[in-house]
């Protein structure tokens, strides 16, 4: 890929204890929806995790713009300023509004303070908050507390969104109106989102990688996952494409 | 319109944990050190070193307020944004770390103002002596250090017991092993102590290295905690230097010359103290003048009263001040309610004392060779069991720790209880007469009757 906005995984291990979790990964990630598939257990939301910067790999790297992604150095807390994770699950602080939090997300990203009024209209407008701004976290629904992490994770305009399970506990309708704000997103940023939902995989991939038992096991576009099984595109060729892939066979 | 720079909701939070840290650390300071009042109230130097005492459960509130606060994340569980952000550990807490810190010092404040206005009205001589408040300050910064840690990696719903604790824990450490080793070295580890600073003084030095020491504890604890390590490094250097110094110095306690010099007021009654307790100089002359009153007129005007026996020959010995001239001392101590001085006198038990100083203590006086009991003896008890039937005070021994129970002796003695009859049935200006005749005997424990 020619474009420097590129997410590079390179050898990267990450063991809990004695137990592996992941192991020589290796994947370059460019501009649009990627998506990580896979099954639970597979070892996704630890990959999420340090592609986030929130979790040091035991080797290996994780580099954007040819800059590793690690709070421990100026630069790449650098780096860390471009990068926006909405994790599967999170909490919230209880007293603050749902304005008060992007911008408190704000900050933590420095968004210089002239500027952070603008961008938390700004991103409340893209995950249609607006109405909420001044309502405190606790009393917002499911659907709209996603969408106000969401509207954290992209609070400093981030060139890299890591999405761990975003439609997880949506209803089909909140789950649509998810997926036209990801597409909204995608087409300026690196996303990674990591699922193992095949409506999601549908509905945003442009990429997939398949991840099992702590390992990228491939790597395609939606129409090579069902062709990998021979099978023709949409839902019921993915889920065939998928089971290919995890027994070998693609 | 949105127009916030700066999350309302995170001022609001701050605002609510400073007022909330400072009102509650200000509160059991001033519980804390009023407790022991009778120890410090009108003496400055008891008083700037009291204030210590309200670090003891001020480091418990101010760990666990930092605990619940470092550790709020990760009890919301927003702790990602935390772990992801582009500011470094120490400027994503600090705001917290901060307040805290401020609330602590807050209170701080508030208790020392506390003790100075309590002593100003009261205090004769001295100030403030701002090198032995300073660990006070200090130890709110090893507390925020302790907080800190205990919120980073105690559960987050456990944290705020264990910061609450630890504090304490550590200082029953140190008394225990102080107690246990008599060493004075691990008390002053402290930021309070017991040492009365009537007579005696803390070396500065010790008192700026026990400050350094709690000043570098909590930086480096917080260093640690932010990832900070250079300066967490640097810190514990520090601290060590610090305790190296305490070594030369902990334990060490030095006399106040100046505290021994004799204060006297010309009579009548003419009197003494110590410059320890020249501010019960005047209570204590009031008291003597209302007391001897009721001798019905006897003139003590060429009698001296003194706090103690010592008082002159210390003054003479630490003060280089000569003994005032005089044909008689008369020893009453200050009755202050059987603790240490710098309160006030007890004026319920005071008249007890000087029946004692007046009437027993020239026989005791007079006994201390071994030989047979001086002639005034008798006539000793039956004075002090008037003297204390008058002013309505019990006969049984109860005034004061040792006194003679002058009831059960009038009981066994008829010549005693016939003499008291006889003393009581007298008129005031019989009183007056028969004092007049025999006040040399009475201070010498002679036969007066």
């Amino acid at each position: 890929m020619n474009d420097s906005r590129v997410l590079e995984v390179k050898t990267l291990s990450f063991k809990y204890g004695r137990k592996t979790v992941l192991s020589n990964v290796d994947l370059t990630l460019g501009v649009g929806a990627n998506v990580l598939l896979g099954r639970n257990g597979a070892g996704k939301t630890t990959l999420m995790r340090m592609l986030a910067g929130a979790a040091r790999p035991t080797s290996g790297s994780v580099r954007f713009a040819s800059d590793d992604i690690d709070g421990r150095s100026r630069a790449g807390r650098r780096v860390l300023r471009t990068v926006g994770w909405l994790p599967q699950e999170f909490g919230f602080p209880p007293h603050m509004t749902t304005a008060e939090f992007v911008a408190y997300a704000a900050w933590l990203k420095e968004v210089p303070a002239a500027d952070v009024a603008d961008r938390v209209a700004e991103v409340l407008r893209v995950v249609d908050l607006r109405a909420k701004a001044k309502v405190r976290l606790r009393e917002l629904s499911g659907g709209q507390l996603r969408r106000a992490g969401l509207a954290a994770a992209i609070a400093a305009d981030p060139q890299v969104l890591i999405l761990d399970e975003p439609t997880a506990g949506l209803d089909p309708e909140q789950r649509d109106g998810f997926h036209e704000l990801i597409r909204q997103l995608r087409s300026h940023k690196v996303t990674v989102i990591a699922t193992h939902l095949l409506e999601d995989v549908e509905a945003l991939a442009e990429t997939i990688v398949v991840v099992d038992a702590g390992s990228v096991r491939w790597t395609g576009n939606p129409r090579e996952l069902a062709g990998a099984a021979g099978a023709p595109e949409g839902l019921k060729g993915l889920r065939q494409g998928f089971q290919a892939v995890l027994e070998g066979t693609a | 319109m949105i127009t916030m720079r700066v999350p309302h909701g995170f001022i609001r939070g701050r605002i609510a944990l400073f007022a909330g840290v400072s009102v509650l650390v200000a509160l059991q300071g001033v519980a804390t050190i009023s407790e022991r009042s009778e120890r410090w109230v009108g003496h400055w130097p008891n008083t700037s070193a009291t204030v210590g005492w309200a670090a003891l459960w001020g480091s418990c509130l101010i760990a666990a307020a930092t605990a619940w606060t470092v550790a709020a994340p990760r009890r919301g569980r927003y702790e990602h944004l935390l772990a992801t952000s582009s500011r470094t550990r120490l400027r994503v807490y600090a705001p917290g770390l901060v307040t805290v810190l401020c609330g602590g010092l807050a209170g701080y404040l508030a208790d020392i103002a506390y003790v100075a206005i309590r002593t100003a009205p009261e205090a004769v001589s001295g100030h403030a002596d701002i090198l032995e408040m300073l660990p006070l300050p200090a130890s709110a910064l090893a507390a925020v250090g302790t907080g800190a840690v205990c919120g980073r990696f105690v559960p987050p719903l456990l944290a705020p017991v264990v910061a609450a604790v630890v504090p304490y824990i550590a200082y029953m450490w140190v008394v225990y092993t102080d107690v246990y080793t008599d060493n004075l070295f691990f008390q002053d580890l402290l930021p309070m102590d017991d040492t009365p600073r009537d007579y005696l003084t803390v070396p500065a030095e010790l008192l700026v290295s026990k400050t350094i020491l709690a000043l570098a504890v909590g930086v480096a604890l917080l260093a640690w905690t932010l990832a900070a390590g250079r300066t967490a490094y640097g810190s514990a250097v520090v601290a060590g230097f610090a305790l190296a110094a305490m070594f030369t110095v902990a334990g060490a306690r030095a006399d106040l010359p100046s505290a021994y010099a004799a204060v006297c007021t010309d009579g009548p009654p003419r009197t003494c103290v110590d410059r320890a307790h020249e501010h019960l100089a005047d209570e204590y002359r009031r008291l003597l003048t209302s007391g001897i009153a009721r001798l019905d007129g006897v003139d003590l005007t060429d009698v001296t009263f003194v706090q103690s026996a010592e008082l002159l020959p210390n003054s003479a010995k630490f003060a280089g001040r000569p003994v005032p001239a005089g044909s008689g001392f008369v020893v009453v101590p200050l009755a202050e309610h059987f603790t240490m001085p710098a309160h006030s006198i007890d004026e319920r038990a005071f008249p007890a004392y000087l029946g004692t100083g007046l009437f027993f203590a020239p026989c005791v006086a007079a006994t201390t060779d071994g030989s047979a009991p001086p002639p005034g003896q008798r006539t000793a008890v039956l004075l002090y069991h008037w003297w204390l039937t008058v002013n309505g005070l019990p006969t049984g021994g109860g005034n004061f720790p040792g006194e003679v129970a002058t009831a059960a002796i009038v009981a066994d003695d008829q010549k005693v209880a016939e003499g008291v009859a006889r003393f009581t049935a007298m008129s005031g200006a019989e009183r007056g007469q028969w004092f007049s005749q025999h006040k040399r005997d009475i201070l010498t424990c002679g036969t007066a009757a």
